[in-house]
């Protein structure tokens, strides 16, 4: 039997051989289903306007509308931000229609729309308020902003002459807790108090700036959450001599990046200073480049600019930016925000300060009042003709035509909107995603204001989910 | 047909007829077979002195010439025949009754017992009168009974019967007479052969009890002449030798039962229902039915089936035949001797206490067990004493054969030589050296986790409760059936004291140094030299150490790798040529492997191909009594791993997912590529390739040598059959529980398998090729086999020298089991059974998973769901997107009590969170995580008011923990009880007796709905399933698999001392 053994032997080795053949050789690979974020309509909408100032000497109106045209359950609210049983001081049912709300001292300090069901998808809320008093004059516009958790404001004022507040809301049902960071141009402020700043749930804040860093010039403010979300909002006022300069909600600025594009502001004569926030840990080198017109041109008289790191670096650009339609676009080696202070002289001596804007990645709402006029100016930093939709919507939310706008790559351009018409608001809509900023200004016998128009919220991202495996 | 002695010889008879003090003796001999002992007893009779006055044989049917014995020395006259079926108390009253009647008074006249096995010393008769007639209540006298036939082992010195029905003699087992009996005493009874009665008594008591014809009639006459205020002695000086060949079995018992055992239990049995007091009578029921179960239970763990049978029967035959318990008591209760009635506080002084058989019970247990011990050490050193002589000076003298480990034993006596006289500690003791260096980092406090090996539980208790309980609160709830692999791991735990992180060290860490001592002893059964077993041992040990395998947690394959050594010894009866039908080895041998496949399955199917390549050997060498036992060896898994063992018919997939978590990271065999017949599955942590090479080389070596062939090709065969494993399932994909991954299935048992398989080809070559190469005349053999052993030995160096120095840990970490605060896991592991939602933002998508207490441990991973839950993935995607307060009802209804983010966090989603009414938030470590409390009142079982998602803020929470037992009050019309397990399980929910009917609510993606209306009362909620009963079966089918796998037990009784 040893030739039984032999064979075997030699068949498990050939066996063994073969089995090893087959098995480096074989190789397939099997699709697992990849799981990817969907886009939802938003459930609901909160939007808080910051401080909604209302005596004697100032009227504030509040603006919100929910442009989906989509009919079904929901409602848009305008509501105090006090608990959550207080009565809705006005109800919108109906797409398209605007609420517009002129406050009563009762309803202070601050209001905020909310929608929901078919009224959240790209609800938007602005407040206007007009002063005319001693201590403060002039308009000034703000968008009712949704809760978040960081806020960057540049241009910040705290010196003599200057009072600015920073309005913290919190309108969720939880606490609040909020830093304060205070840059300015020799660096970070440390400023006592500025960290741990709690909220009641449905409770609004006011903190005078200049008590946590004062005398700073154009400083840039950033305030983050610790816990929960909020909406924050800088005022200030400017007095020179006893005569008011203007009252302005410092507009918001995008989240500091390497490449931010920032609307000049207001039109006419006067100051323009260029603010510019690196909040990060190394030197930033910043490229400036100017949206005009006819095109992108690179200031020599701006070089390339260093701002130390978390510092902000101020920048006279009134040679550069003298006409409204004039953008910057800042190219930098590190994160940086930006804004532009504008300043107007003559009787009535105004201010605004814009920021970067958001890309109009979704259409946006920009209310239209009377006795002011709006101007729109697009600015696009990319290549490439840019093309803005403007649909204008009457009080009853019917749809009285629509312009055109079109923004050559690296320019701005502007639209001054109709009002012969008596739109109620515009929606603004952009054919090219991520490209194109717009900043909407008001003139008017009050006064002027800009703001960056931002995208409304008409879809959440809802992530991908998946179970987690053992271990 | 009597002998009468008073003219036999010169001795006198007991006393001279007609004296006042005269004493007549009449001694009755019984034979049944006994003529193998009936000579010794004829001499002995012929030597009494005194004589007794008559003396008759009665023969009961004897086949054997006990007969013709007892005429030819006694005479036809004294010698009368009695049926085959009489019985010894039978056999005495019809000898008696043959006899003429004589003219003494009934209190002078002595009957004495002459059994045909025993033989009385010349002076016992005298001894025996003297003592009987010193005293006039002495009614029984009984011999010193010493061993047949000349022998010092004392067999009695009176007797008393324990509780159980044993009789007992006071002796110890093999107990010699020194003179420490010599006392006379009173004593309850005295036996049969022997004993010296007084005839009054024994008429006044009519005998013995015809219902014990042969055992414990003594004990009964005994109890019953000493109840009546007669006393029973023991004359020490009196001996009689006896053969005891009835007890002993030594001869075929025909008035009896079909087995002397049978008689005996069913004699003690009733002996101690009919004597005693009738307020006892019950207890003693109880007692000796439970008793003769255990004992029936006992026999059969031992393998004595035919005892066990026995013990059944007797119990049967007496216990459940009452009739004759009162017949007998009602016979006692009337026996009168002068007057006196039965008084049964006279004899029960001299029963033994209560717990005396236990005592013997384990002493004798002990002391087998250190005589087994002892005997097997004596034999050890005696041989090496032996080899040691012959080896230092060549003229010690061969003594016998020498046990496989004193074999080539070296000589010397310092500890060098120590160590090589033991090489087995010698190997553990290094190993374990090199282990401790190797996991250095990972020994401390926390639990080893990391890669497919999940934390312990806190004790082996968990893995009791996993294993034993119907449905598992783990993750989403399951009702699958646990894997055995969690009680073999209960039992290990259980071992070490309850020390579960001590399983998982074992192990993860010191599996080498397990193995290795495992591969050793296989070694033992198949390897001659121990230089040899020494090296198998190491090279195990580092084809472990350096494959990666504990250092990927993979438990699994470790535990796997740990048993296989054990089923290698275990087998090896099933294929050597010894004679018979090795059925225990096949048991033995499916016990290791069902062990084995409950770690790792996948070694079943390479199992059975094995087994049947080893039944087609066996048919080709006509052995066919191998094929049954080969069989039965692959079958067994079946069997004692149901009901899990099922799962394979439903699904061949499972087979490729052993203990321990999916290994996410796993490699299919394409991508392992060629370093994977070297013993390497990509693991992290594995050592070089190369350090394996020579393994591979000496088994490829190991082909050329012809004289070990066989062995090799064998081995061979195992690799082979592992390699085919290999191909078949290394491409192959398996699903990650609870999600909708795929993930490689893990190829380290049969990659391992490979190796071991190499080691052993190398082995078996390497046994004796010493002298091969030596004797052979010089040609290319001799180099290549030098090469291959100095290949072979660097490898086992190299790679213990690799593992001990430079191996990493891989993903086996030491860390605490969870990061939860510890309030959480206390709540969530409360009565209330509360789970903690986890969600993590770290990766690119985001992941949950739902944990109850402190988070999954080993174990939970063979119950843990197949199948997310869809719902429970989209709360949790509306939680982190835009969260509403509907959302905190849905999560109450998942019994989610707490939420918790672990760092890195997405801040957009910890604020999302914050932002939801009824999310509060948690107090924890914030450089951990970020936690919410359900505002709502939650749990496993709830009752609420409706359906209705509203309904949750007034739920009420019962307590549950392995079922739920609660008194609730009445209420609305709409209630429901709930229980929150989505991913299965039946349950039975009853109020005050009668079943709920389980609702369509809204809540049943979520668990259960149970109608429960208004009416209150005592809720009891229980799962429902039968795997008590699965449990139950499969206990008793380990048991008897255990039981047919070890070594039989040693009959009682010792035949050969009766020759």
């Amino acid at each position: 039997m040893r030739w039984v053994r032999d064979l075997v032997a030699g068949l498990a080795v050939l066996a063994s051989g073969a089995a090893l053949v087959v098995a480096l050789d074989t190789s397939s690979e099997r699709t697992v289903p990849v799981r990817r974020s969907a886009t939802v309509a938003p459930l609901d909408a909160t939007l808080s306007c910051p401080e909604s100032p209302v005596d004697a000497a100032t009227r504030t109106t509040v603006f919100a509308v929910s442009p989906s045209p989509r009919n079904g359950a929901g409602s848009l609210q305008l509501r105090p931000l006090r608990a959550v049983t207080a009565m809705p001081l006005a109800t919108q049912k109906l797409p398209r229609v605007p609420l517009v709300e002129e406050l009563s001292t009762a309803d202070g300090p601050s209001v905020m729309a909310v929608a929901d069901g078919r009224r959240a998808a790209g609800a938007t809320a602005y407040q206007f308020s007009v002063s005319t008093g001693k201590q403060q004059s002039g308009l000034a516009v703000s968008g009712c902003d949704r809760p978040a958790g960081q806020w960057w404001f540049n241009g910040v004022d705290t010196e003599a002459g200057t009072t600015s507040r920073l309005v913290l809301a919190n309108p969720s049902p939880g606490i609040a807790v909020v830093d304060v960071l205070v840059y300015g141009p020799d660096g970070p402020v440390r400023a006592a108090g500025s960290r741990g700043i709690a909220l009641a749930p449905m409770s609004q804040r006011s903190l005078d700036l200049a008590t946590l860093a004062p005398g700073l010039g154009n400083a840039a403010v950033q305030v983050r959450t610790q816990r929960g979300r909020v909406v924050a909002a800088i005022h200030t006022a400017r007095i020179v001599g006893v005569t008011p300069a203007g009252s302005e909600w410092v507009t918001p600025a995008t989240m500091p990046s390497t490449d931010v594009v920032v609307n000049s502001g207001l039109v006419g004569s006067g100051q323009r200073l260029l603010v510019i926030a690196n909040p990060g840990r190394r030197e930033a080198l910043v490229q400036v480049q100017a949206l005009v017109e006819s095109g992108p041109f690179k200031p020599t008289a701006l070089g390339d600019l260093r701002v130390e790191p978390g510092s902000v670096l101020v920048t006279d650009v009134a040679a550069v930016a003298d006409q409204a339609s004039t953008s910057f676009r800042l190219a930098s080696t590190v994160p940086v925000t930006g804004g532009v202070v504008s300043t107007t002289t003559g009787s009535r001596p105004e201010f605004a300060v814009s920021a970067s804007s958001p890309a109009l990645d979704a259409p946006a709402v920009v209310p239209v009042t009377s006795g002011t006029d709006l101007r729109l100016c697009a600015s696009t930093a990319e290549r490439g003709t840019g093309r803005i939709e403007v649909e204008r919507f009457g009080r009853e939310g019917d749809s009285l035509g629509s312009e055109e706008l079109r923004v050559r790559g690296g320019s701005t351009a502007c639209l001054d909107v109709e009002a012969t018409s008596t739109p109620a608001y515009v929606v603004v809509s952009a054919d090219r995603a991520d490209a194109v900023h717009v900043v909407a200004t008001y003139t008017g016998r009050d006064g002027v204001a800009a703001v960056a128009v931002e995208p409304g919220v008409w879809s959440l991202t809802r992530p991908a989910v998946a179970p987690a495996p053992a271990g | 047909m009597s002998t009468d002695h008073g003219h036999a010889g010169p001795v006198a008879a007991t006393s001279v007829p007609g004296e006042p003090d005269h004493r007549h003796v009449t001694a009755v001999v019984v034979s049944h077979n006994g003529a193998r002992w009936i000579p010794r007893l004829l001499a002995a009779l012929e030597e009494l002195a005194p004589l007794p006055d008559r003396l008759v044989a009665v023969d009961t049917g004897s086949a054997d010439g006990s007969r013709q014995l007892l005429v030819s020395a006694l005479g036809a006259e004294s010698v009368v025949e009695a049926p085959i079926d009489t019985g010894f108390g039978a056999a005495l009253v019809h000898g008696l009754a043959q006899l003429p009647s004589v003219d003494v008074p009934a209190r002078q006249r002595w009957l004495w017992m002459v059994h045909d096995d025993c033989a009385p010393a010349p002076d016992a008769l005298g001894e025996l009168l003297a003592v009987a007639t010193s005293a006039p209540d002495i009614a029984v006298v009984g011999p010193r009974v010493r061993a047949w036939p000349r022998g010092r082992r004392l067999l009695e010195v009176g007797l008393t019967i324990t509780g159980t029905g044993h009789r007992e003699t006071g002796l110890e087992p093999g107990e010699h007479d020194q003179g420490q009996h010599d006392a006379q005493r009173d004593v309850l009874a005295v036996g049969t052969a022997g004993m010296l009665v007084r005839m009054d008594v024994w008429e006044a008591l009519g005998g013995f009890d015809p219902c014990l014809p042969l055992f414990r009639d003594d004990v009964d006459f005994g109890w019953r002449a000493t109840s009546l205020g007669m006393r029973v002695v023991v004359a020490p000086a009196a001996i009689v030798f006896h053969a005891e060949a009835a007890a002993r079995g030594a001869r075929v018992i025909h008035n009896a039962a079909p087995s002397a055992h049978r008689a005996d239990r069913r004699a003690a049995l009733y002996t101690l229902l009919v004597n005693g007091s009738a307020t006892a009578l019950p207890w003693r029921y109880l007692r000796l039915s439970a008793g003769s179960l255990l004992r029936a239970i006992g026999y059969l763990l031992g393998k004595l089936p035919t005892a066990a049978f026995d013990e059944v029967r007797a119990m049967s035959g007496v216990l459940a035949r009452p009739d004759r318990i009162f017949r007998g008591r009602t016979a006692r209760r009337r026996l009168r001797l002068a007057g006196r009635s039965p008084d049964h506080r006279a004899a029960s002084r001299l029963l033994p206490p209560w717990w005396l058989p236990y005592a013997h019970g384990a002493d004798s247990w002990l002391g087998r067990l250190a005589a087994g011990v002892r005997d097997r050490a004596a034999v050890t050193s005696s041989s090496v004493r032996q080899l040691r002589a012959g080896r230092g000076d060549g003229s010690a003298l061969e003594t016998g054969p020498v046990p496989e480990e004193a074999e080539n034993l070296p000589a010397g006596t310092g500890p060098v030589s120590w160590l090589r006289l033991h090489p087995l500690l010698a190997v553990t003791a290094l190993l374990t050296v090199l282990a401790l260096v190797a996991t250095r980092g990972l020994h401390g406090a926390g639990f080893l986790q990391g890669g497919a090996l999940l934390p312990v539980p806190g004790s082996a208790g968990g893995w009791w409760q996993l294993y034993t309980e119907t449905w598992h609160p783990v993750g989403l709830g399951s009702d699958a059936p646990t894997p055995p692999y969690v009680v073999v791991l209960a039992v290990a735990g259980t071992v070490l004291l309850g020390k579960a992180w001590l399983v998982a060290d074992l192990l993860l860490l010191f599996g080498p140094v397990l193995g290795a001592v495992g591969a050793y002893v296989a070694a033992r059964r198949l390897l001659a030299g121990r230089a040899l077993r020494a090296w198998v041992a190491l090279s195990y040990a580092c084809v472990l150490a350096v494959s990666g395998v504990a250092v990927g947690g993979h438990v699994g394959t470790a535990a796997a790798m740990v048993v296989l050594p054990w089923l290698v010894r275990a087998s090896v009866p099933l294929a050597d040529a010894t004679p018979g039908t090795p059925w225990r080895a096949a048991f033995a041998t499916g016990v290791a492997l069902s062990l084995l496949v409950a770690f790792a399955p996948l070694a079943w199917p390479m199992a059975v191909a094995v087994g049947l390549a080893a039944v087609v050997a066996a048919v080709l060498r006509r052995r066919h009594s191998r094929c049954g036992p080969l069989l039965t060896a692959v079958a067994l898994p079946a069997v004692l791993l149901l009901p899990w063992s099922l799962r394979f018919l439903e699904d061949p997939r499972w087979l490729l997912v052993e203990a321990g978590v999916v290994d996410r990271t796993a490699l299919g065999a394409a991508d392992i590529g060629w370093r994977l017949p070297l013993g390497r599955v990509g693991e992290a942590g594995a050592g070089p390739w190369w350090l394996t090479a020579g393994f591979a080389l000496a088994a490829l070596v190991a082909l050329t040598r012809s004289r070990t062939r066989t062995r090799v090709a064998g081995a061979w065969v195992v690799i082979a059959v592992a390699l085919v494993t290999v191909a078949v399932v290394g491409d192959e994909w398996v699903s990650v529980p609870g999600t909708d991954q795929l993930a490689h299935a893990w190829l380290g048992f049969p990659v391992l398998v490979v190796q071991a398989g190499a080691l052993a080809a190398a082995a078996f070559a390497a046994d004796g090729w010493r002298a091969d190469v030596t004797s052979a005349s010089f040609g290319w053999r001799q180099p290549v086999a030098g090469l291959t052993v100095v290949a072979a030995c660097v490898s086992t160096v190299a790679g213990l020298a690799w593992w001990a120095v430079a191996a990493q840990h891989g993903d086996l970490v030491r860390r605490p089991a969870t990061t939860l605060p510890r309030y959480m896991t206390d709540a969530a592991e409360s009565g209330a059974t509360k789970r903690i939602l986890a969600i993590r933002t770290d990766a690119d998508s985001v992941s949950y998973d739902l944990r109850l207490g402190d988070g999954d441990r080993l174990g939970d991973d063979g119950v843990l769901a197949a199948e997310e839950s869809p719902e429970l993935t989209a709360l949790v995607a509306d939680l982190i997107s835009q969260g509403r307060p509907a959302d905190i009802a849905r999560l109450a209804d998942f019994a989610v009590a707490y939420v918790v983010v672990p760092r890195p966090y997405d801040a957009a989603v910890v604020a999302e969170l914050d932002a939801i009414p009824g999310l509060s938030r948690a107090s924890t470590n914030a450089r951990r995580l970020a936690g919410w409390q359900v505002d709502v009142p939650t749990g496993l079982l709830r009752v609420v008011g409706s359906g209705d998602s509203t309904a949750a803020a007034d739920a009420t929470v019962l307590s549950y923990h392995d079922g739920a037992d609660a008194v609730i009050a009445s209420g609305g019309e709409e209630r429901l009880v709930l229980v929150a397990t989505p991913a299965g399980g039946t349950f039975d929910v009853i109020l005050d007796g009668a079943s709920l009917d389980a609702v369509d609510a809204g809540a049943l993606e979520t668990g259960k709905a149970f109608a429960l209306g208004p009416d209150g009362g005592r809720l009891a909620v229980a799962a429902e399933s039968p795997r008590q009963w699965w449990l139950a079966g499969q206990a008793c089918a380990w048991v008897l698999a255990l039981v047919l796998a070890a070594p039989g037990a040693r009959r009682a009784y010792d035949e050969e001392a009766v020759r």
